[in-house]
């Protein structure tokens, strides 16, 4: 398609947006005489707008005629990248061929008088191939007026080689991860490679296995999480140095005054909030050395402390976008704003984090009757000294530009400024007005992790495109019907379930596309309310079992430094009750914001 | 003045080991020199941002608390103790304290719970092989009873 076909058909499909305007408030009373209106303006312009169309052709000594469509799976998603081809039964060599774009939309335009037999044939990997024939009415419909439009096309998906090879690597490394056998980051790159291997040499071999190709894969990649969860990373990095989370415990140490009971209400309450403004994996790996301690000195069994810190910094950070990996990646992909999160979420999580208090008082009442009379002075000045602000300065600069961040996150959504953006800009502010050593800095960002979520990303890409995940969500939503209470139930257990075992990034990565799929098939759940009840699956699960977030395993392997390893029975005893307390009271949450 | 090492991490089932090592600590006439060895090898199965200068400081904090406590007990029982935190593999940081201290005699508690880094069998084949290569005795105690010892002569457990 050269240049001024190009133009033509941008403006063919630019004609129906006049009929989806809204009509101002005001005017509501007025709105059937003025739909009517609009739709007969919009009809006439677009009548107008395809005699241009051709009529700009046949100037530029074109005389094209445009046949459109738009392509979409069975879910209603569009195909994008399916090769549109125009083609005279008689003749090898099409007359035209196009791509569809990302809205599925695309527009042949051939050129002379279209014969009968016309056909447009669209081919996509991983469907079957369309053939649509022109009638005799369809051809004395473009001959007329230049234009033809089939509209709609279902493509039907087509369980390939490749559809198998890409479901089994990606079963392979759910369960790597899960086992940890390797590394989540490693795991993550060997499925990567294990698809391209299949897809790039694989397919020299049969040609069925293709799944898709580098660029196609590239595609896949969220750069909006990529560069929000690193200049967090930054923001965290320098945060985490002055020491305030150390303090802030030994303060609730102080606070409790020795009172184990009342210690640990102040720790998670502590940790939430801190899990919700920063993130819960950095939170355990400052809280749980100086809860370790702090639990020594009054006594009792250190876990008693950090095993209800980790199970609340879970759940924490549910209420708030960058609190979890999953928030970030379920707000960048569904446009789910810092505000949203926190307006929609978190009186649930409120409720959840006082039943999991509730809980845990009786899980451990009996560590809360062990205490002993307290530590030697020498040893209660070593924990003030291991717990005292490092840097105040930093601190007071980081505080600031961290409420500034938080500002523009909220006043960003006003204006459709991504969040990646304040936090990027917040990051370098850091960078710029502490000037810290910035190889030290650089080297304070995971590298490890945002490679993980680049390897993930292209990895569920895989079973995205040869359409498992289509696969998943037809047979969800055959289970829930039209009913978007099913929908939220299925989310929010069966997530939550899956995510006590299976690490809840890729998890909630892969179930992403199934969310979109329900979002717009089940009435009622165009409010993201599925996007929320993957939220608190996701993160909620984590706290069944001790491989069930990241977080609960750098808490373990720090306790087990000292000594005091958690084992996966002692874990599940007291998370898998609180997952399910916690998902009950998210479910119900749930269903009074959005469904009641 | 001898010394008898005594490497821990302080968990709450190694006190009555520690009151065991005080005990030989007393008979052979020595001091106690309580170790701990850290490392973040735990990280690396785990997908985080992590911050590894920034935990390491906390590790040692808790390290160096965690030594203090146990200190404070191995005094009370009238035993002399100087504590020392070493990073790497206990191995590797067991025999360089070894040799850097001087020290005479080495009690190793046996693990409790089989984790990652200590099992029984590999605390027990460290007790055996510090005869042979350093000249020195070794004992393994679990729940505050010898269950291995062994002299640099021989390689066999004399308990």
């Amino acid at each position: 398609m050269n240049r001024s076909q190009q133009k033509k058909a941008a403006w063919f499909w630019r004609q129906p947006t006049w009929l989806h305007q809204r009509q101002p408030h005001r005017l509501r009373q007025w709105r059937h005489p003025l739909a009517a209106l609009v739709l007969l303006i919009a009809l006439v312009f677009t009548a107008v707008g395809l005699a241009q169309a051709r009529q700009q052709g046949q100037e530029e000594g074109s005389d094209g005629y445009v046949i459109a469509g738009q392509l979409l799976d069975s879910q209603g998603q569009p195909v994008v990248e399916a090769l549109v081809t125009a083609k005279m039964p008689a003749e090898d060599e099409p007359l035209t061929e196009t791509e569809s774009q990302e809205d599925g939309n695309w527009a042949l335009i051939t050129e002379g008088e279209p014969q009968a037999g016309l056909a447009v044939i669209v081919q996509r990997p991983h469907f079957q191939t369309e053939i649509l024939e022109l009638s005799p009415n369809d051809l004395a419909e473009l001959r007329v007026t230049g234009t033809f439009g089939f509209g709609e096309i279902i493509l039907q998906r087509q369980i390939t080689a490749g559809f198998w090879a890409a479901t089994l690597i990606f079963v392979a490394v759910l369960l790597i991860i899960a086992f940890e056998k390797l590394h989540s980051t490693t795991a993550a790159l060997v499925g990567l490679s294990a698809v391209f291997l299949v897809s790039f040499i694989g397919v020299a071999f049969w040609p069925d296995l293709f799944i898709f190709n580098f660029d196609r894969a590239l595609t896949y990649i969220n750069w909006e999480v990529i560069f929000l969860v690193m200049a967090m990373m930054i923001v965290i990095a320098v945060i985490e140095e002055t020491g305030i989370f150390q303090w802030t415990a030994f303060q609730a140490y102080r606070m409790s005054g020795g009172r184990a009971w009342l210690l640990v209400l102040i720790l998670m309450a502590v940790t939430a909030v801190a899990s919700a403004l920063l993130d819960n994996f950095t939170t355990m790996l400052l809280m749980a050395p100086i809860s370790l301690q702090i639990g020594l000195a009054i006594g009792i069994n250190p876990l008693a402390l950090i095993i209800p810190e980790v199970l609340a910094s879970n759940v924490g950070g549910i209420s708030t976008l960058i609190g979890t990996p999953t928030n970030i990646l379920i707000g960048a992909h569904a446009n789910i704003g810092f505000t949203d999160f926190l307006v929609n979420q978190t009186v649930g999580v409120v409720a959840a984090l006082v039943m999991m208090a509730l809980f845990v008082l009786w899980h451990y009442r009996a560590e809360w009757r062990k205490q002993s009379g307290g530590i030697s002075p020498a040893l209660y000045q070593m924990l003030e000294e291991n717990a005292r602000i490092e840097h105040p300065n930093q601190l007071r600069k980081s505080a600031i530009i961290f409420v500034l961040i938080i500002t523009g996150f909220v006043v960003g959504e006003q204006f459709h400024v991504v969040p990646a953006v304040p936090a990027l800009i917040g990051a370098t502010a850091l960078l710029v007005w502490l000037k810290p050593d910035i190889h030290r800095m650089i080297t304070a960002v995971d590298w490890t992790t945002l490679v993980f979520f680049m390897a993930l990303f292209m990895v569920v890409g895989a079973v995205q495109e040869v359409g498992t995940i289509s696969f998943i969500a037809e047979m969800i939503s055959r289970i829930v019907g039209d009913s978007l209470v099913m929908a939220i139930f299925v989310m929010v257990f069966g997530v939550g379930t899956l995510s006590t075992v299976i690490a809840n990034i890729p998890l909630a990565a892969s179930m992403l596309p199934v969310a979109d799929f329900l979002s717009l098939s089940i009435p009622g759940a165009q409010t993201k309310v599925l996007y929320y009840a993957l939220s608190m699956g996701a993160a909620m699960g984590g706290n069944g079992t001790i491989v069930g977030a990241e977080a609960n395993l750098v808490t373990a392997g720090i306790t087990e430094q000292a000594g005091r390893p958690i084992s996966f029975v002692a874990f599940l005893k007291v998370g898998l009750p609180v997952t399910y307390l916690t998902l009950i009271i998210g479910f119900l949450w749930l269903l009074v914001r959005f469904v009641l | 003045m001898a010394t008898l090492l005594y490497p821990t991490r302080g968990g709450d089932t190694t006190y009555r080991n520690q009151d065991r090592a005080c005990d030989l600590a007393k008979e052979l006439g020595a001091d106690i020199l309580l170790l701990y060895v850290g490392n973040v090898h735990f990280l690396d199965h785990i997908a985080g941002p992590v911050h590894v200068e920034v935990l390491q400081k906390e590790l040692d904090e808790m390290a160096e608390f965690l030594l203090a406590v146990a200190e404070e007990r191995v005094q009370k029982s009238g035993v002399k103790a100087k504590r020392l935190i070493k990073h790497g593999g206990f191995r590797e940081a067991l025999k360089e304290t070894i040799q850097e201290f001087g020290v005479s005699a080495v009690v190793l508690g046996r693990p409790a719970h089989d984790t990652a880094l200590t099992t029984i069998e590999y605390i027990s084949n460290i007790a055996k092989s510090i005869p042979a290569e350093l000249n020195i005795e070794s004992f393994v105690v679990h729940e505050g009873q010898i269950v291995e010892h062994y002299q640099p002569s021989t390689t066999e457990n004399t308990e």
